[in-house]
This record gives structure tokens, C-alpha cells and sequence, in this order.
């Protein structure tokens, strides 16, 4: 049970750090779209 | 940013916790009772989300801004998302605990409707060619489909008999093991961070979108658009 468990959890924890990495990649091009465009203008 | 990598540890520790730190509950097969950190949380902020998604739609109606418009639209999107995320873990739960992934229990039927009435949101949005009277549409189905929310979520399941457990799992149910109350709060914390993360990034690419429709708009000779709400509309009841 307790293998059963750590697997589990193991990919819970792979999965939200996927999630994460997703996420700041996201915001670093968010944010460096933001800058160009406040630079056009 | 140290926000968003704490949220990172955060959550990390709350999975790890989830799994190792607390008791599985009594009364339920296995470990299956471990979803509640998973499960309540997301169910959490989707109901959070559609409030948000109508608080700005009265925003938007009121003052005719654009952000608003944005707002309600990216909440609306992530509360759909996470009802879909808390009716697949329920659905894994209900496979684990009632032997069925689906049973047509009063609470699977009610995220059913509440699914299609916010599923329909989008195809309002996405079938009105006019930006602006889009925009006001949206805004009030909106506010009508809140209406629907406490009585989805919160009433019908709990007028009628359903197989979902509520005293065990409730955080108010005195009986409830510290360490898994601790994790639990933790968790509704982690998820509604989670949340706001994900909720503003949605904005900021809306207003990406609008600001490049806006500069395509003047590129192309068609004038100045007057306001923030004269904008052209492609598809998607959005800026493009």
C-alpha cells in the first residue's frame, strides 16, 4: 500500500510541476509581449 | 515572482502531505478518501470563479468597461475548467466507492447542468458577430447563470438523497482529524492562489489580444476605434 501511495503521489508531483513550469513559461511570454507593445507605442 | 514559486513549494508540500502525512478517513474503501484535497478545493474555486465571472459582468454592465469584459470572460473559462477537473475526480471516486464512473447521483446530475449552462456562456459568446452587443449579452446570461450556482451546488444535492458523502468529509464536522483539516485548508489555499495565478495570466492575453485587434485596426485605414469598446470581433465573442 504505502508503494501504491509514493507512486501515486510521485505523479501528482510531476504532474504540478508540469503545470508550473507551463505557467511561468506562460508568464514570461505574457510579460515580454507586454513590454514590445508598450514599446511600439 | 517569489509569490508564484511559493505557491510552487506550497502546493508541492500539500501533495506530499495529502499522501503522507495524513490518515485515510474511515468509512471509505482505501485510500480513496485522500481525493477530498483534491476534489473540495477544485469544486471551491470553480464556484469562486462563476461568483467572479458575475461580480465583473455587473462591472462590466455598470461602466462599460473592457478589463471587466475580460474578467468575466477568464473567470467564466476557469470555472468551467475546474467544474471539469472536480467532476473527474469525483467521477474517479464514484468508480472507486460506487463501483460506477457514473450514476446520475442528484450531485453528478446538477455539475451536469451546471456544465451545459456555463458550455452555453461560450457558444453565446462565440455566435454574436457584434463585439459590443456580445459583450452586454454575455454579461447578463452571466449573472442569470450565477443565479444557478448556489442551487446546483448547494441546495438540490442536499434536498434530495445522494451517495456523495458530506458529514465525513465536511470541515465543519467536529470529528474531523486534525492533520487532515490542516491539509485540507492548506490545500483550499493552494488551489485558490493557483487560481488567481491562472485567472490573471487569462486577462493579460485578453488585453494582448484586444491592444493587437486595436493596432491591426489602425494598420488596415479603418480609423481610430473611439473607445476601448469599439473594437472589431472575429470569432470567439473575443478582440482577435
Amino acid at each position: 500500500m504505502k508503494e501504491g501511495l509514493t507512486f501515486v503521489m510521485a505523479v501528482n508531483l510531476i504532474i504540478w510541476c508540469g503545470i508550473a513550469l507551463y505557467l511561468f513559461i506562460l508568464d514570461k511570454r505574457i510579460k515580454a509581449l507586454e513590454t514590445s507593445m508598450k514599446e511600439k507605442e | 515572482m517569489v509569490q508564484k514559486i511559493l505557491l510552487t513549494i506550497w502546493m508541492a508540500v500539500i501533495i506530499v502531505a495529502a499522501f503522507l502525512y495524513t490518515e485515510a478517513a474511515v468509512g471509505f474503501p482505501g485510500q480513496t478518501s485522500r481525493i477530498l484535497f483534491f476534489h473540495v478545493p477544485q469544486s471551491w474555486v470553480a464556484t469562486l470563479s462563476f461568483l467572479v465571472s458575475m461580480a465583473a459582468s455587473v462591472v462590466y454592465l455598470a461602466k462599460r468597461k473592457l478589463k471587466a469584459d475580460h474578467v468575466a470572460q477568464s473567470a467564466a473559462e476557469l470555472g468551467f475548467l475546474f467544474c471539469i477537473l472536480a467532476t473527474v475526480t469525483g467521477s474517479i471516486f464514484a468508480k472507486a466507492t460506487w463501483g460506477s464512473f457514473w450514476n446520475w447521483d442528484p450531485r453528478e446530475t446538477s455539475i451536469v447542468i451546471l456544465l451545459t449552462i456555463y458550455g452555453a456562456y461560450f457558444a453565446l459568446r462565440s455566435a454574436i458577430s457584434d463585439p459590443d452587443r456580445c459583450r452586454v449579452l454575455a454579461a447578463v446570461y452571466s449573472i442569470l447563470a450565477f443565479v444557478t450556482v448556489p442551487f446546483l451546488v448547494f441546495v438540490v444535492p442536499r434536498i434530495t438523497a445522494s451517495l456523495h458523502p458530506e458529514n465525513t468529509m465536511n470541515p465543519a464536522n467536529p470529528g474531523m482529524d486534525p492533520r487532515t483539516l490542516t491539509v485540507f485548508l492548506g490545500s483550499l489555499f493552494a488551489y485558490t492562489a493557483l487560481y488567481l495565478w491562472m485567472l490573471r495570466l487569462r486577462i493579460r492575453i485578453l488585453n494582448l489580444e484586444s491592444l493587437k485587434v486595436r493596432d491591426l485596426f489602425r494598420g488596415r485605414g479603418g480609423g481610430n476605434p473611439k473607445t476601448e469598446n469599439e473594437q472589431p470581433r472575429m470569432k470567439g465573442g473575443r478582440a482577435q
